[in-house]
């Protein structure tokens, strides 16, 4: 399964050197606040964090997880300027980052996902969305419902779906 | 402070990162942050900030992760008041 989350940096700017470091300790570990600024700036690593913990979210509620979003209890490691693996209770994800201009985007795949065919949208154009609880599907016509993860921040959109 | 006083309070603290301003002219509490509101969840962090800074409490993570609604985080700023 798979979950994405999109951030627009540019209206996710810390007021202040204090702010940013209280946000960080809200949602980062000891652990992961190490790792800021060393693939990339500082301020963006920290989105880097918030955007797998997203996505990962997203993804374990595909599969089955119950709980609320827990920032602080969603494990990230950074592995390069892209890669990541996160951990959420007993779930394992891979984790891929992009930047691009503003625009930074987190992709997340559970680490058993075999998936024959995976679509990526990044225009908020007519596809028709449903849900089914918590869970967003594409619907393409008749009987035809793919399970899908979408982020919207500020400028940006984001809609992946797949087939298993 | 008494019950209404606690809710305009935090309904002030909200209003800034409101993006259905429709669901904000119907507030209740049980009005959900995320799903009526459609606060980013992102934002929910700088509620938990301005939160913080206008009742002076500190808010730890677990009850953080609690305040998803109005009628929840009334009782977490409660509860840190002890109120």
């Amino acid at each position: 399964m798979i979950g994405n989350d999109v951030v627009d940096l540019t209206i996710s700017e810390f007021k202040s050197e204090q702010r940013f470091w209280r946000y960080a300790n809200k949602m980062c570990s000891p652990r992961e606040q190490a790792q800021f600024g060393v693939f990339e700036a500082r301020d963006i690593s920290i989105w880097r964090f918030w955007s797998l913990k997203e996505a990962a979210f997203k993804a374990a509620v595909r599969l089955g997880y119950a709980e609320d979003f827990s920032p602080s209890g969603t494990l990230v490691v950074l592995l390069d300027n892209t890669q990541s693996k996160i951990s959420l209770g007993d779930l394992e994800f891979l984790g891929s980052s992009e930047l691009s201009g503003d625009c930074l985007y987190a992709e997340v795949r559970h680490c058993s996902a075999a998936l024959k065919k995976v679509s990526r949208e990044s225009a908020d154009n007519p596809i028709a969305i449903e849900h089914k609880g918590r869970l967003p599907y594409v619907s393409m016509g008749r009987d035809a419902l793919y399970p899908a993860s979408l982020s919207h921040h500020g400028k940006y959109y984001r809609l992946i779906y797949w087939s298993a | 402070m008494n019950d209404a006083q606690f809710f305009d309070r935090l309904k002030e603290i909200i209003s800034p990162y409101v993006q259905n301003q429709e669901a904000f002219k119907t507030l209740t509490a049980e009005t959900r942050f995320i799903e009526d509101l459609q606060i980013n969840s992102a934002n929910l962090v700088d509620v938990v900030l301005d939160v913080e800074d206008a009742f002076d409490i500190e808010i730890d993570n677990d009850s953080m992760e609690k305040m998803l609604t109005v009628e929840s985080s009334l009782a977490v700023i409660k509860e840190k008041l002890g109120a």
